[in-house]
C-alpha cells in the first residue's frame, strides 16, 4: 500500500486555493486515490494467488514466498516445443544479463498444464536443459489457480487437441509483488526488463 | 456526482474507479482524515470485489484459425490472392469424463465458391490418460502429421502439407477423415511413454466427377458405409525420455475396402503400413513419414499393387525465424484402380523450401517455394511460390 501514501494530498497546498476549487480538488485527489488503490489491488495479485503449489522437488510452496525479492516470472509447459523454447531462451538470456550486472533475481516458471507439468516432469526438464541453478524454480498448481495467474499476467491459453496453445509473456515482479515490467514477444532487447534495477 | 460520466464510460474498471472516487468524495466531504478516507476506499474496493457475481456458466470458448494467401505458379495455374481457411474450434465438456470436439471449417474452393465442412465432430469418454474413446468424425490417426496439425495452418510450420497427405477435398490420396470409433491413450513404458490409437469406421469411397475415369476424390462417407464395409487402423508410438526427449517414433497400419462410383464400380482392398519419426527439440523440427501400400483389386483380376510415399521435413528456429525444407516422393501404381481413379493419384516428387516469421505467438507469416514434378500419368512439372499469413484466436 506504499503507493497510496505517495499520492496523499497535502492540506497546506489546498489552503492556498480559493474555496470554489476545493470540491474539484478533493474530487481529483479522491479519483487518483481510487485509481491507485484499484491498480494496486489488481497488480499486486499475482503472488497473492493462494493455495498450495508444488515445486520441482515436490515441496509445497506459496507464490507469496517470492515476495520481497525481484523475480522474473513466466508461464510455460514442458511439452511445448515452440513458444516455450523461445521463452526459455529468453529466460536464459535474462539470467546472463542479471549475472553481468550483478543483480540478484529469482526465476520462476509456473506450469500451464498441471496434468503434465508434474514435479517429476519439471525435474527431468531441468536436468535435460541444464537448468540447475538454485535461483530457478518450476512450480505447478491446480487448474483454477493456474488460470487465475495466467489471467493476471494476460496469458491466454487453450488446447488444440494435444497442443497447448498459449501466449508469450515474461514479467519482472517487484519485491512488493507488483508487476514492474513486461517482456513481450516482439521485444528484441530483453535487458529492458531490468531497466532501472541496481 | 450524479451527473458524472460513470454511466457513459464503458467498462467495469471505469465504473469501479468512479465508484471508488465517489466513496472517497463522500469521505472527504465528511471532513475525515486521510487515513480514514483510505480505509473507506479499501473497504469499498473489497466490497466491490465481493459483490462480483459467483462464477457461472460463461458459455463455450470459441477458438480457431484463419489464413490468407497469395501465390504464383508458373504453369498457368493459380496466381494472385486467395482466402484460406476460417476454422472454428469448440470443445464442450460435460463433467470430467465426457467431452466433445467440433471443428467447423469454411474454405474457398478452386472456383471461388465457399465450402463448409464439419471437419471434425466427436464425442469422447475419458477413462484417464491411458484411454479415451471417441465416436464421430475425426482425423484418421495414421502417421504423424494428420493428427498433429489438423486444420490449423498457424501451428504447422509450413504453408503446405505434404501433397499426398492433403485433405480429401484438397487432393489427398489417403482418407484423412474417418467416421466411426477411435480409442487413444498414452501409457508409461520404461521412462518414456507408449502412445496408441485404434480406430474403425466406415470405409471411404471415391467419387468420380461425372463418372470420368481418373477424376475422383476421396469421400469420408460421413452418412453411412456405402459399401457396408468397415475400415480398421492402428498407430503405435513411443515418446523417448531423457536425452532423447522430443523424439517420437511409431508404426501405423490401415485397411479398408474402397469402391468408386464408376459403372461398373472398382473395388479395392486398400492396405498400407508405415512408420514415422519426429524430433521436436532444441529448436529443431524433423518430421519423416513413410507409407507402403499393398492394395488388392477386388473387382477385377489385376491382383495386388505396391506403391509407396513418404516425406522428410527439417526446420530450425532462430528467434522468430524458421527456415525449413521438405522433400516428398510418391510412387503410385497407375494400374491400381485406387490411385488411377483419383484425380491426384499420379506419382510425383516435390522439393519445398520456405521461411516462417512469427510476428506473434498467434500470428505467422510464411513464404514458401516448391518445385513439383509429375512422373507417370502426365509427365510435367511446375514451380510455385506461396505467401501465407496465418493466425489463431
Amino acid at each position: 500500500m506504499g503507493r497510496i501514501r505517495a499520492v496523499r494530498p497535502t492540506r497546506q497546498i489546498s489552503r492556498s486555493h480559493p474555496p470554489i476549487f476545493r470540491p474539484a480538488r478533493r474530487f481529483l485527489s479522491a479519483l487518483l486515490l481510487g485509481t491507485a488503490l484499484w491498480n494496486a489491488v489488481c497488480a499486486a495479485g499475482v503472488l497473492d494467488v493462494g493455495g498450495e503449489w508444488l515445486d520441482d522437488g515436490g515441496r509445497a510452496v506459496s507464490l507469496s514466498d517470492w515476495q520481497g525479492r525481484y523475480t522474473v516470472l513466466t508461464m510455460s509447459t514442458g511439452a511445448c516445443r515452440k513458444i516455450c523454447s523461445t521463452t526459455l531462451r529468453r529466460m536464459e538470456e535474462l539470467q546472463a544479463i542479471a549475472d553481468r550486472r550483478g543483480l540478484g533475481v529469482d526465476f520462476l516458471v509456473i506450469g500451464l498444464d498441471p496434468r503434465s507439468d508434474t514435479p517429476k516432469a519439471w525435474r527431468e526438464y531441468r536436468a535435460q536443459r541444464k537448468l540447475g541453478r538454485e535461483n530457478w524454480h518450476f512450480v505447478s498448481g491446480g487448474e483454477e489457480r493456474t488460470r487465475r495467474v495466467a489471467g493476471m499476467l494476460g496469458i491466454s491459453y487453450w488446447f488444440y487437441d494435444e497442443h497447448l496453445l498459449h501466449d508469450f509473456r515474461i514479467v519482472l515482479i517487484a519485491p512488493d509483488g507488483t508487476i514492474r515490467r513486461t517482456l513481450a514477444w516482439a521485444d528484441d532487447r530483453p535487458e529492458v526488463l531490468f531497466s532501472g534495477l541496481k | 456526482m450524479s451527473e458524472k460520466p460513470g454511466a457513459s464510460v464503458p467498462g467495469r474498471l471505469a465504473r469501479l474507479i468512479v465508484a471508488s472516487a465517489a466513496t472517497a468524495w463522500a469521505a472527504a466531504a465528511s471532513a475525515a482524515t486521510d487515513a480514514e478516507r483510505i480505509d473507506a476506499l479499501e473497504k469499498q474496493v473489497s466490497q466491490l470485489e465481493a459483490r462480483s457475481p459467483a462464477r457461472q456458466d460463461e458459455g463455450l470458448p470459441l477458438h480457431g484459425f484463419m489464413d490468407v494467401n497469395a501465390g504464383y505458379r508458373n504453369n498457368g495455374g493459380p496466381r494472385g490472392f486467395a482466402l484460406g481457411n476460417l476454422d472454428f474450434y469448440l470443445t464442450p465438456r460435460i463433467g470430467d469424463r465426457i467431452k466433445g470436439l467440433i471443428e467447423l471449417n469454411f474454405e474457398i474452393n478452386e472456383s471461388g465458391g465457399l465450402d463448409t465442412d464439419l471437419e471434425r465432430m466427436q464425442i469422447g469418454y475419458v477413462f484417464g490418460d491411458a484411454a479415451t474413446v471417441w465416436a464421430g468424425r475425426f482425423h484418421s490417426p495414421w502417421g504423424y502429421w494428420n493428427t498433429a496439425y489438423h486444420h490449423g495452418q498457424q501451428i504447422q510450420t509450413t504453408v503446405t502439407r505434404p501433397k499426398f497427405l492433403e485433405f480429401e477435398d484438397r487432393g489427398g490420396i489417403i482418407p484423412a477423415h474417418t467416421v466411426g470409433l477411435w480409442g487413444t491413450g498414452a501409457i508409461p513404458a520404461g521412462a518414456g511413454k507408449l502412445t496408441y490409437d485404434l480406430f474403425t469406421g466406415n470405409s471411404q469411397r471415391i467419387d468420380l466427377d461425372g463418372g470420368t475415369p481418373g477424376s475422383g476424390t476421396l469421400n469420408p462417407n460421413t452418412a453411412s458405409a456405402t459399401n457396408h464395409r468397415a475400415l480398421l487402423g492402428f498407430n503405435l508410438g513411443y515418446l523417448f525420455p531423457g536425452a532423447l526427449d522430443g523424439l517420437k517414433v511409431g508404426v501405423h497400419g490401415y485397411t479398408a475396402t474402397i469402391d468408386d462410383d464408376a459403372a461398373p464400380s472398382n473395388s479395392t482392398r486398400v492396405r498400407f503400413a508405415g512408420g514415422y519419426l519426429v524430433y521436436l527439440e532444441s529448436d529443431w523440427e524433423v518430421l519423416a513419414e513413410y507409407y507402403d501400400f499393398d492394395n488388392l483389386d477386388l473387382s477385377g483380376d489385376s491382383g495386388t499393387h505396391r506403391s509407396k510415399a513418404g516425406y522428410l521435413q527439417v526446420g530450425k528456429t532462430f528467434g522468430r525465424w524458421t527456415p525449413y525444407a521438405r522433400g516428398e516422393k510418391a510412387s503410385l501404381d497407375q494400374t491400381d484402380a485406387y490411385f488411377a481413379q483419383q484425380e491426384n493419384g499420379g506419382s510425383y516428387d516435390r522439393a519445398v523450401a520456405g521461411l516462417r516469421f512469427d510476428l506473434d505467438p498467434r500470428a505467422a507469416l510464411k513464404l514458401e517455394a516448391n518445385h513439383t514434378r509429375f512422373t507417370d500419368r502426365v509427365v510435367s512439372a511446375y514451380s510455385e511460390v506461396r505467401l501465407q499469413w496465418a493466425i489463431r484466436f
